[in-house]
């Protein structure tokens, strides 16, 4: 078989991700990116993309930490690089703090992120209505950049992209022999998975420079987290919301949250308002699925449903996701080779 | 009453400020005065990144550390009040790091969180075997000055743009108490040996992906003779020059290539960070810091002299403990003057 067509749809954090990882465990694909919408305009782009990994209460706690530390590893190459700044990796240091005592003194991830500890009493002065906190440093993906620096890297390999509303797989099984689903949201109507449904995130992005500090709430609905030109407030959790509007309320709410944990955000005067869909799901889908319609077969790997979890294990699912697409092209080779013979 | 304070530096500006807040509504007639020839951002204050680290021993100079705990304190203190980002008053965390086991600082208890690095954090920073990470604060004085100068000229402090040349030049006239602030050019007013400068170099880029701060040593070579990279609100300042006798203020080629190189090996990041500004500037240096009274004579008047001069390179660390010192020592002047029956109120 000749080059083998890869098909990525979706060019969110997960998408173009994995589409890189194809073109680094199989270089004679060819792969090509579909998306309807392309950085900065992606769920991705609305994320802070801190590394602090979501739980999945379906998926084998194992199986997460090697995804979460197979994307730490990666960045943290990336972070300590040259390139650093052109992909918005950075590290961050600061405080998961806690109103009663944490389910888990010490989370699977404590180990992966760096200089894990319990906050002292003087830290944690700094938040009078907190108990109990965690110290760490981890690192930040700023959106747009680190989305347009996988960009660029799949454009070096000769990866096509190209802005397509793909309504049905189907469509694509003609020009692709492997199609990689990444749509994130878009999966609960494309492939009609009713086990995705969106948690919406509200966020307000400030300019606020002298806030170097990262501040998340263990209950996960209040966090600062600092990124290169401006600082991410949130946030919201709501199940079920499909709704892209800003709600002032909301905007309201998410500054008065987070200025109580840090007074200096009272002076910020530049907000931009971001709503994002969360692509939720128990478990992340991350399989194989042949579909098959009047004799024709089209090989599929699934890729979505990450939720608020999608930075934190980017990278280790689409290496898992590379290595099904290679096993995919493997059989088919193996199988049009003995049709040669 | 009137008091002359030589130097608008942070030193000169937190020292009238703290003898402002304390003796004012005591004594009503009290009328402060601040000279200097430079003004923010003109001062060697305002080149100074503005991260509170004292140097790594205190030399069993205890009252140093004290003024440095103080300081410290009031500016956590002051973290969640309106005014810190007018003040420049910022939490930042970072790391000092070593190519050989270093003693524990003075100031390990005094900054939050102070603890060793891990293996793998030091995989960030090959050729160092070990270093601390610890919380600490930023006071940038490009901020501060002015915010300390709009509440002393609120509260009808006097500013004159003038070089002093001698202490009897300001302190004819009803001028009682002299403050001696000049940081620098203290030798100009009263010959010191002991001060000497530390000359400073510094680039300033824009690189906005750093956020945390960067101090390297040398136990060799002497403190900030070693590349740092420190991030502030507007820019990040990389550093790490520290000549002791260079009256230089001029900026050196060779000193820039030096900290662009050492830097950029530092944080590969920052060969692609632009540079937007360079400075010089000379810390004055001592092996201790002159915080004492002297009466002077001058022709047939008695003038009460109280040197604040000789921070080094700790100024914004040190300032606040050596201006509420400089302010008691005020208050023993007035005491003795009798115009204070009683000893002054609590400290600030």
């Amino acid at each position: 078989m000749a080059s083998p067509k890869v098909a990525v749809v979706g060019a969110g954090v997960i998408g173009l991700s994995t589409a890189l990882c194809i073109t680094e465990t199989c270089p004679s694909c060819s792969v090509t990116v579909l998306s309807d919408q392309f950085s900065p305009n992606t769920t991705s782009d609305v994320a802070a993309g801190m590394l602090i990994p979501h739980i999945y209460p379906d998926t084998p706690i194992h199986r997460q930490k090697q995804w979460f530390q197979e994307t730490f590893t990666y960045l943290f190459a990336i972070s300590n690089s040259a390139e650093a700044s052109e992909a918005g990796i950075h590290l961050v240091s600061g405080w998961q703090i806690f109103k009663s005592p944490p389910k888990e003194e010490l989370p699977f991830w404590s180990d992966i992120v760096l200089g894990f500890r319990p906050m002292s009493k003087a830290e944690l002065q700094k938040f009078p209505q907190h108990q109990f906190g965690q110290a760490f440093t981890t690192l930040k993906c700023d959106c747009p950049p680190y989305l347009l620096w996988l960009e660029k890297r799949l454009k070096a390999t000769g990866t096509q992209m190209y802005t397509r509303k793909v309504a049905d797989l189907w469509e694509l099984h003609s020009e692709y022999d492997v199609v990689v689903n990444c749509t994130g949201t878009g999966a609960h109507q494309l492939v009609g998975d009713k086990q995705l449904f969106p948690v919406r995130g509200q966020v307000l992005k400030v300019h606020a420079p002298w806030v170097t500090q990262f501040i998340r709430d263990g209950d996960g609905l209040t966090y600062i987290y600092p990124g290169i030109h401006r600082v991410t407030l949130g946030g919201t959790r709501e199940k079920g919301s499909w709704s892209l509007s800003p709600d002032a309320g909301t905007t309201r709410d998410i500054f008065d949250r987070c200025c109580s944990l840090e007074p200096s955000l009272h002076a910020v005067q530049d907000i931009e308002v971001k709503v994002g869909l969360r692509p939720s799901r128990q478990c992340v889908r991350l399989q194989r699925e042949v579909l098959s319609q009047g004799g024709i077969k089209l090989p599929v790997v699934h890729n979505y449903g990450h939720g608020a979890g999608g930075f934190s294990v980017h990278r280790g699912t689409a290496k898992e996701a590379a290595h099904l697409v290679e096993e995919y092209i493997s059989a088919l080779q193996g199988s049009s080779s003995r049709a040669k013979l | 009453m009137r008091v002359a304070i030589i130097g608008a530096g942070v030193i000169g500006l937190s020292s009238a400020l703290c003898i402002q807040e304390q003796f004012q509504s005591l004594l009503p007639s009290l009328q402060l005065e601040v000279y200097a020839d430079r003004f923010s951002p003109h001062t060697t204050s305002d080149g100074a990144a503005g991260l509170w680290q004292p140097y790594l021993s205190d030399h069993s100079n205890l009252q140093e550390t004290l003024w440095n705990k103080e300081t410290f304190d009031y500016l956590l203190g002051q973290l969640h009040s309106p005014a810190a980002k007018e003040m420049g008053l910022f939490l930042i965390s970072g790391y000092n790091l070593f190519r050989e086991p270093p003693p524990d600082p003075s100031w390990k208890n005094i900054v939050l969180g102070f603890r060793n690095l891990t293996p793998k954090e030091l995989e960030l920073f090959p050729g160092y075997s070990h270093g601390w990470f610890n919380t600490a604060l930023m006071l940038e004085g490009r901020s501060y000055l002015p915010w300390l100068t709009n509440r002393l000229t609120q509260r009808g402090v006097k500013f004159f743009h003038k070089k002093v040349e001698s202490f009897q030049e300001v302190s004819g006239d009803g001028v009682d108490v002299v403050l001696n602030c000049s940081g620098m050019r203290s030798g100009d007013l009263q010959p010191d040996p002991e001060l000497q400068p530390g000359r400073g170099q510094i680039i300033r880029v824009l690189a906005p992906w750093v956020k945390h701060f960067i101090i390297t040593h040398d136990l060799k070579s002497g403190i900030y003779n070693s590349p740092y990279v420190i991030p502030g609100s507007e820019f990040t300042v990389l550093g790490g020059v520290y000549q002791h006798g260079n009256w230089s203020e001029e900026i050196s080629a060779k000193d820039h290539k030096s900290i662009w190189d050492s830097c950029c090996q530092l944080l590969p990041a920052l060969q692609k960070a632009k540079i937007v500004g360079e400075w010089s500037g000379l810390r004055p240096a001592r092996p201790s810091v002159r915080l004492e009274r002297e009466s002077i004579r001058l022709g047939n008047r008695q003038a009460e002299v109280i040197h604040n001069y000789g921070h080094g390179g700790f100024g914004l660390t040190i300032h606040w403990g050596c201006a509420m010192a400089a302010a008691r020592l005020f208050g023993t002047i007035l005491q003795e003057k009798k115009h204070l029956a009683t000893p002054p109120g609590p400290r600030l």
